[in-house]
């Protein structure tokens, strides 16, 4: 009797060792190209300034608003694509990261009012597929 | 009288020396073992100091019928006594049917015996499955973070890590499988094995033995059989 339960205890503690976790890949959230991202913010607002340019004679003022890649949370020297949207409803573009001298890159903010926050969806991509972004909202002062 | 004592006592060795011996060299079948009663007298070695005259000669070994037979030992010489021991019937018999006995136990004992080293290596295999298939998990664990197209990324989730996750699964469930059917063989060899083990060896009635142990005690003088009934378990 004494030998069943001690063999019954060695197969419980093998069985036990043995045990790994199952893998579930819906908990898979981390890569910032995956569309099912959750994690820091990719992109965020560095800051704007203000700029005029002239057109047809008449001068006109925008806004140059900075936004920032978190490309620390990329692998090294990986190459991105980045949608933006103005939203809610704007056209979509996009820039390849070899157009961009560092992290920072501008969108323009044309039509504007005082004290209105307006907002740009931020997506990162590769061979025109997108994974994770977020929004950046600034508000004109 | 005591002049007529110490007289007796000198006379003694000449008296004894006057009792004329033989030697018989005993060529027994089997070579070994045997044993060998004269004149109600027992012997030990294949080379026995006998005095001269008929004797009569018992001989056994274990397994054997006692063969008795009379010689004549002639007086300073030496003679041989051949003799064939035939076998004990009723001991062959005995020994076979040890020998039935001893190959069922085996054959018992090797049935879970066999059958649990083959769930062990079962086990041993499907644990080998168990493991390929959780690093294949981890492999694709370690893709998603390389990856860097949101197409592919989703291919993995959706498609390749489903299918590995089953894999993995079916491998556990392949292992927990196996080291059940191994903990049931293990315990049923136990089991078998303490059963087995348990049965009382079987004693040999030797009849030959209780009559040849009895030849050196009798016939007493007033005629009564003193007979020791003596059996030996085969291993």
């Amino acid at each position: 009797m004494r030998i069943h339960a001690i063999l019954l205890m060695i197969a419980t503690m093998l069985l036990v060792a043995c045990h790994k976790d199952e893998l579930e890949p819906t908990e898979l959230t981390s890569n910032p190209f995956d569309s099912d991202y959750v994690g820091a913010d990719l992109f965020s607002l560095d800051g704007a300034v203000i700029e005029s340019y002239v057109e047809d004679l008449v001068t006109y003022y925008r806004y140059r608003v900075r936004v920032r890649v978190h490309t620390e949370l990329l692998l090294p020297n990986q190459v991105f694509s980045v949608r933006m949207q103005r939203l809610p409803d704007g056209p979509v573009t996009s820039l390849h990261s070899s157009q961009l001298q560092s992290d920072l890159f501008s969108v323009l903010l044309e039509d504007f009012e005082l004290g209105n926050t307006y907002c740009w969806s931020f997506s990162m991509g590769n061979n025109n597929e997108w994974g994770g972004g977020n929004n950046v909202c600034y508000t004109v002062e | 009288m005591g002049r007529q004592l110490t007289l007796y006592l000198l006379m003694l060795p000449l008296l004894a020396s006057a009792q004329e011996t033989g030697f018989v060299r005993l060529l027994v079948d089997p070579g070994h073992n045997f044993a060998a009663v004269v004149d109600g007298t027992r012997y030990e070695g294949r080379l026995l100091e006998l005095p001269t005259g008929e004797r009569k000669v018992s001989l056994w070994a274990p397994g054997r019928m006692v063969v008795d037979t009379t010689i004549t030992v002639p007086a300073g010489r030496s003679i041989d006594l051949v003799i064939q021991l035939p076998h004990d019937l009723e001991y062959m018999a005995f020994a076979r049917e040890e020998d039935r006995l001893l190959r069922r136990k085996r054959l018992v004992r090797s049935v879970p015996l066999v059958a649990t080293i083959g769930a062990m290596v079962w086990t041993m295999t499907a644990i080998r499955g168990y493991n390929d298939a959780h690093a294949q998990l981890e492999a694709d664990r370690a893709e998603y973070d390389r990856l860097f197209l949101p197409g592919s990324i989703r291919v993995l989730k959706d498609e390749t890590m489903p299918a590995h996750k089953e894999d993995f699964k079916n491998a556990r469930n392949g292992m927990y499988m196996a080291s059940a059917v191994t903990a049931l063989g293990v315990g049923a060899t136990v089991y078998v094995f303490n059963r087995t083990a348990r049965r009382e060896k079987s004693v040999f009635d030797d009849k030959q033995k209780a009559r040849f142990d009895g030849l050196a005690w009798m016939p007493s003088q007033v005629g009564g059989t003193w007979a020791v009934h003596l059996s030996f378990p085969l291993r």
